[in-house]
């Protein structure tokens, strides 16, 4: 913990309800917007810092932890940061070093390691959550982008946009330790709950790669017409998998087991962050350019809430 | 990690990336020779491109080595269309204003005449069509722009793209066919070039299609021609 904040602002308009809640990182805004996935409201707003992008919530439950950045490009500043929530008391508690820029990251399973991508670096850093410190920077491909961890918080995967690969870090030693090729401009990645497969979303290539994380090698590419891939996630029973297309405004649904494209859902304008409530019956996007979310019901493959968010909603997640 | 002057004509294997325990491929070298002017916007743009190939190929067990033209190359960057059929894959970096004969092993990375002509026909009175600006942010056009700037001390302009894109091109071929006929894969190719859309060579003219923007008689960026 590198310092305890008590200059920044919060603001909330309701009372805190019952768990779980959805945590929206709205990058413009600069703001996390907490909605209660029971009701799909909007129950409370809360300051952050500046550029807001992803956003975890611990195995527990009991932080959210969300990627800030400063404004300036190639450069590392106090604002540059991984703001610790506390959802109990809706408040920030701390903020964490993770290089500079950090944009995407991932919490090992038992909340001690976080794995960030510093994208103007060029690096993935590691971070140990009882510290605050950052205890590892690798050299991973150009511009990292996506980062994911595996369900048994083994392997990192970090996807970098320009040189279109996707390193491989072994936590055990904290070293890269693999890198393979994947289709243009990788954006994001998730693995499946049994850890045998691993999805990576290709914005240029429009399309999504399986990965036999095994031999952290690809073993097929589903191509989504129309639709430029960026945030995925995978449902918790492992049968499906959704990927918010971007600019393609949609939501496509993967059939796993067959690997084939089932349906593709409208929702808000440029979803990029995605996430799916623990039961699996809905699923949740950040819509950057209408600045709202959409709430998918999985079974009827339908759009069931709008709900308000902030300017340049961004990423999404879920609490226990 | 910053490559010197001295690496400009031969990049070596950098020590990130051998560590690499699972399924480490064997190594192999790809030639790229550069037939540009040492200095030149155009050859800057290659030489970001040639690092960050090296950064790659790092990670992918492959050497990509950039030198002047010789045996060996799989594959030639230069500013014009060479007067005989290239022996390697040719990719022009600088501008095609008329017509280029139809080679299968030569692609141009500048937009062609006709799609130049087009999108200032569309154009008002005083305005350029250019392939880049260091004003574009974006699709990773920002991030594109801020490297040349660290590396070099100056805006990546039309050259400096073009240069980048030919190498950057010819290294993504390298990797996605690894062994193959680099001008066949290369025809068939689609690839990110920070514009949004995925990028090709046109089967027609080999032109590689892409976006376009358009700028003032002030050289001041006022728009996309998609």
């Amino acid at each position: 913990m590198t310092r305890v904040l008590g200059l920044l602002g919060f603001f909330w308009t309701l009372p805190i309800l019952a768990a779980p809640f959805a945590y929206v990182s709205n990058e413009r805004a600069g703001t996390v917007t907490v909605i209660d996935t029971a009701t799909d409201k909007p129950v409370a707003t809360l300051r952050v810092g500046t550029g807001p992008r992803g956003i975890h919530v611990s195995p527990d439950g009991k932080r959210v932890y969300v990627a800030l950045s400063d404004t300036a490009r190639n450069s590392q500043s106090a604002a540059d940061a991984i703001a610790v929530l506390d959802p109990a008391g809706r408040r920030v508690i701390a903020r964490y070093s993770a290089g500079s820029d950090p944009e995407q990251f991932a919490v090992s399973r038992d909340g001690s390691r976080l794995y960030a991508s510093n994208e103007d670096a060029g690096t993935a850093s590691v971070s140990d959550l009882k510290t605050g410190k950052v205890i590892a920077i690798l050299i991973v491909g150009i511009e990292p982008e996506g980062v994911a961890i595996s369900p048994d918080s083994r392997w990192v995967y970090v996807t970098a946009e320009t040189s279109n690969t996707v390193s491989v870090i072994d936590t055990r030693k904290n070293e890269v330790v693999a890198s393979f090729l994947v289709d243009p401009r990788p954006r994001a990645a998730a693995f499946s709950p049994d850890g045998k497969r691993a999805w990576v979303t290709a914005e240029i290539g429009g399309s999504v790669s399986i990965v036999d994380v095994a031999r952290h090698q690809v073993v097929r590419r589903i191509p989504l017409p129309r639709s430029k891939p960026v945030g995925v996630v995978v449902s918790p029973d492992g049968k499906w998998v959704y990927v918010a297309n971007g600019h393609g405004n949609s939501v496509a649904v993967i059939d796993a087991a067959a690997g084939k494209v089932v349906a593709t859902i409208p929702v808000g304008k440029r979803p990029w962050g995605i996430a799916v409530s623990k039961d699996g019956k809905k699923v949740y996007t950040a819509n950057g350019v209408s600045n709202n979310v959409s709430v998918i019901d999985t079974r009827t493959r339908k759009v069931i809430a709008t709900i308000p968010a902030g300017a340049g909603a961004w990423g999404v997640a879920i609490s226990p | 990690m910053r490559t010197t002057r001295r690496d400009f004509f031969v990049l070596l294997l950098g020590a990130a990336g051998a560590r690499a325990g699972l399924a480490a491929p064997a190594r192999r070298t790809v030639r790229i020779g550069l037939a540009l002017g040492e200095g030149s916007a155009v050859a800057r743009g290659a030489t970001l491109a040639a690092e960050e190939a090296r950064r790659t190929g790092d990670l992918l067990g492959v050497v990509f080595e950039l030198r002047t033209p010789g045996p060996g190359a799989a594959a030639v960057v230069g500013l014009s269309t060479p007067k005989n059929p290239p022996a390697v894959l040719f990719l022009t970096a600088g501008a095609i204003d008329g017509p280029s004969p139809v080679d299968p092993r030569i692609f141009h990375v500048a937009s062609s005449p006709r799609r130049r002509k087009e999108a200032l026909a569309r154009a008002g009175k005083g305005v350029r069509v250019v392939d880049w600006h260091p004003d574009l942010v974006r699709y990773g056009a920002e991030q594109l722009n801020q490297r040349f700037h660290q590396r070099f001390g100056r805006p990546m302009d039309e050259a400096a793209w073009r240069g980048w894109m030919a190498v950057k091109a010819v290294a993504e071929a390298a990797l996605r066919s690894p062994g193959g006929d680099l001008a066949a894969t290369l025809a068939t190719l689609r690839f990110d070039g920070h514009k949004g859309k995925p990028l090709e060579f046109d089967p027609q003219d080999h032109h590689l299609r892409q976006p376009v923007y358009l700028v003032d008689g002030r050289g001041r960026l006022i728009g996309e021609a998609g």
